[in-house]
């Protein structure tokens, strides 16, 4: 770790002591009571605690270049890094850690950035697109509650393309905290397809803090498959700093047993002619819970700015719970911005009209439940592993009652 | 089912009373369907037209309070909707339902699989169904464009309605209940429906057009005609009762019945 890491932990240390932990006083965190996991905030993993690289999705392997972290530490040996040279860069840049997240923060931002003990800056050069790159981040060996503080930077250097998956994973039996922090910084036509899957058990708490900032003709796509954890969090923060950039992000939770998700998406409109679209869905039951908020700021000199958000939720039964808080706040007078809400069970005349066609009922609400939830993956890439996705989806779907 | 005799009554409805929310709207219906027979069954808005046909298919929402259907021998209100259409009742609705996020090929091909499979046959792999169901979109005039599209999803009023006629030949069933499946359509379109329905059309299958005008029955002339007025079958009679109705309208029929 470069010696000037030790003056940024101290600022974000410094910082947060300022801030203070959010509670349910705090608008945003109304309806996530996170008490249960900030009475200590849990011990911070230790290097020692490191023993071997984790088994999960190992079949993706030949289908991805991979890059393990486990505890908080990137498995990056010199060996594996001249491996990848062809497309990215792993020793420049390394000053820039905090340019997209510094400015917006957050408790838990400063609570990664005053823990770091190690941390990922990728660059990403312009060059044919390649493989997917798959970044697992994995708490082993915790028996007791742990903390961890995984950290990336990627910067796509101008016209760079990434395809990029995140995964959250744990084993050891205790209660684990991944208080992860993802920076993102598009130069000028790059783009990156981003999805992040949340599979967690129930003794884990993901939050999972992602700062995007995107220079002229960025496109950015963000897809969030949260289908475990316990108390979990995404936070996005999308700045459009320049002209024609676009951002996109999908969201599809399961909600369902002690699953509490928070999605809270911020777009910043800072630049004229740019798009947004989020669009989160939820199919929830037997006690999920669940709450999302869009928020989309549209500066005075955006003109010609189009956000829209869209909220989705499909309730099984009456034990569940989504609530959905779409929220504008513009500045300009020549801007296209719209927001919609729905909730409901699944639709009766749809359920009939299959059962019509020879759909039993449960085969009438699988297909349903599976239309409803791949909209996650509509134009999704990814080659191989892009299926392998749709057909977790259509997995997950069909276990949703068990 | 399988060895239903031939000459065998495919559906006959007793005395059936049915009501939706809590309001009865068929008030005593019965009526005979032999293989091979077409049956209109006209009537003003709100006669218990659409109900009878959702009753036959089986949508929970509505309720039969008494009465009785068999269905090629066997109790049709003992069976769920799927096992109705996997028997070989097929409804064509007045208002196909847009199911967004399924691919009408995906929706066809599964249904017919699983009638299939009920019925002891092999499904079709996707190169098999694939040809029979281009074969079929031709035979209605779709473009094969439409199968990647949602089932119903921003179709217009025609192409759904080309659809479930669609269906109702990839589907073939053995009953085919057409639910006003003329509304809306132009008169290319009605021809089209019409060619569809004259192809499914056989000495084994029988077919109930629901419907409001004559007009589609120009084009597939009916054995029969009923008239259904205030939930009852009022008057039946062979297709120049359809004319008759056409230049004379349904008030004639009502003043009849009173005045009988």
């Amino acid at each position: 770790m470069p010696v000037d890491v030790i003056d940024y932990k101290k600022t974000r240390a410094g910082r947060l002591e300022q801030s203070g932990l959010p509670d349910t006083k705090t608008e945003r965190w109304r309806k996530f009571d996170i008490s249960a996991i900030t009475g200590g905030l849990f011990q911070e993993a230790h290097i020692s605690t490191l023993t071997k690289r984790p088994q999960d999705y190992r079949l993706w392997d030949q289908f991805c270049d991979r890059i393990d972290t486990v505890n908080g530490i990137p498995l990056l040996s010199e060996k594996r890094k001249a491996e990848l040279s062809d497309r990215f860069d792993f020793d420049r840049n390394l000053d820039r850690l905090g340019e997209a997240g510094d400015e917006r923060g957050s408790y838990f931002y400063d609570l990664n950035g005053s823990s770091l003990i190690d941390y990922t800056v990728l660059t990403v050069r312009k060059g044919p697109k390649g493989k997917p790159l798959y970044l697992p981040q994995h708490i082993e060996g915790a028996e007791n509650s742990i903390r961890t503080n995984p950290r990336l930077l990627v910067i796509l250097e101008p016209g760079a393309e990434l395809e990029l998956i995140q995964s959250f994973s744990s084993s050891g039996g205790g209660i684990v905290f991944h208080n992860s922090v993802t920076e993102i910084v598009m130069g000028a036509d790059s783009r990156i397809d981003h999805l992040v899957l949340q599979e967690e058990g129930d003794s884990a708490h993901v939050f999972n803090h992602l700062y995007i900032k995107q220079l002229t003709g960025s496109r950015y796509h963000g897809r969030n498959l949260i289908s475990g954890g316990n108390l979990s969090r995404n936070e996005y923060h999308i700045a459009l700093k320049e002209e024609n950039c676009e951002a996109e992000v999908d969201s599809l939770y399961l909600g369902k047993g002690e699953r509490n998700h928070n999605s809270d998406i911020t777009v910043y409109h800072d630049a004229p002619h740019c798009t947004s679209r989020t669009e989160s869905r939820a199919v929830a039951l037997d006690k999920g819970q669940g709450t999302f908020r869009g928020y989309a700021r549209i500066a005075r000199d955006a003109q010609k700015s189009d956000a829209v958000q869209q909220f989705k939720t499909i309730l099984l039964d009456d034990t569940a719970e989504i609530n959905m808080e779409p929220q504008l706040e513009i500045w300009a007078d020549d801007v296209k911005c719209s927001h919609g809400a729905t909730a409901g069970r699944l639709d009766p005349q749809q359920l009939f009209y299959l059962q019509t066609r020879g759909f039993t009922e449960e085969q009438a609400r699988k297909v349903l439940l599976e239309a409803f939830a791949s909209r996650l993956v509509d134009g999704l890439g990814m080659g191989e592993i892009g299926s392998l996705i749709r057909e977790k989806i259509s997995l997950l779907m069909e276990g949703l009652y068990e | 089912m399988k060895g239903m005799n031939k000459g065998e009554t495919m559906l006959e409805i007793k005395d059936l009373h049915a009501s939706v929310e809590g309001k009865e709207i068929l008030k005593g219906i019965s009526l005979k369907v032999n293989p091979g027979e077409v049956h209109a069954i006209m009537g003003p808005n709100g006669s218990g037209k659409s109900t009878l046909s959702q009753v036959l298919a089986g949508n929970p929402a509505y309720e039969v309070l008494s009465g009785e259907i068999r269905y090629r021998g066997e109790d049709l209100l003992e069976m769920e909707a799927f096992e109705r259409a996997r028997a070989g009742l097929f409804l064509g609705f007045q208002y196909p339902v847009e199911i967004p996020g399924v691919t009408n090929i995906y929706f066809l091909k599964n249904a017919l699989n699983a009638i299939r499979e009920s019925n002891g046959e092999a499904p079709l792999d996707a190169y098999e169904f694939n040809e029979y169901l281009l074969r079929r979109m031709d035979e209605v005039g779709m473009s094969h464009e439409l199968t990647r599209r949602a089932v119903n999803s921003g179709f217009s009023g025609g192409e759904k309605k080309r659809n479930e006629i669609l269906q109702l030949l990839v589907l073939n069933p053995r009953l085919a209940i057409l639910d006003e499946t003329d509304s809306g359509l132009d008169i290319d379109a009605l021809k089209t429906v019409a060619g569809g329905v004259e192809k499914f059309r056989s000495s084994e299958n029988g077919v109930i057009l629901v419907t409001h005008y004559q007009r589609l029955l120009d084009f597939i002339p009916p054995d029969f005609v009923h008239v259904l007025i205030d939930g009852k079958i009022v008057l039946s009679g062979d297709s120049k009762l359809a004319l008759e109705l056409e230049s004379k309208g349904y008030n004639w029929v009502k003043e009849e019945e009173y005045a009988g």
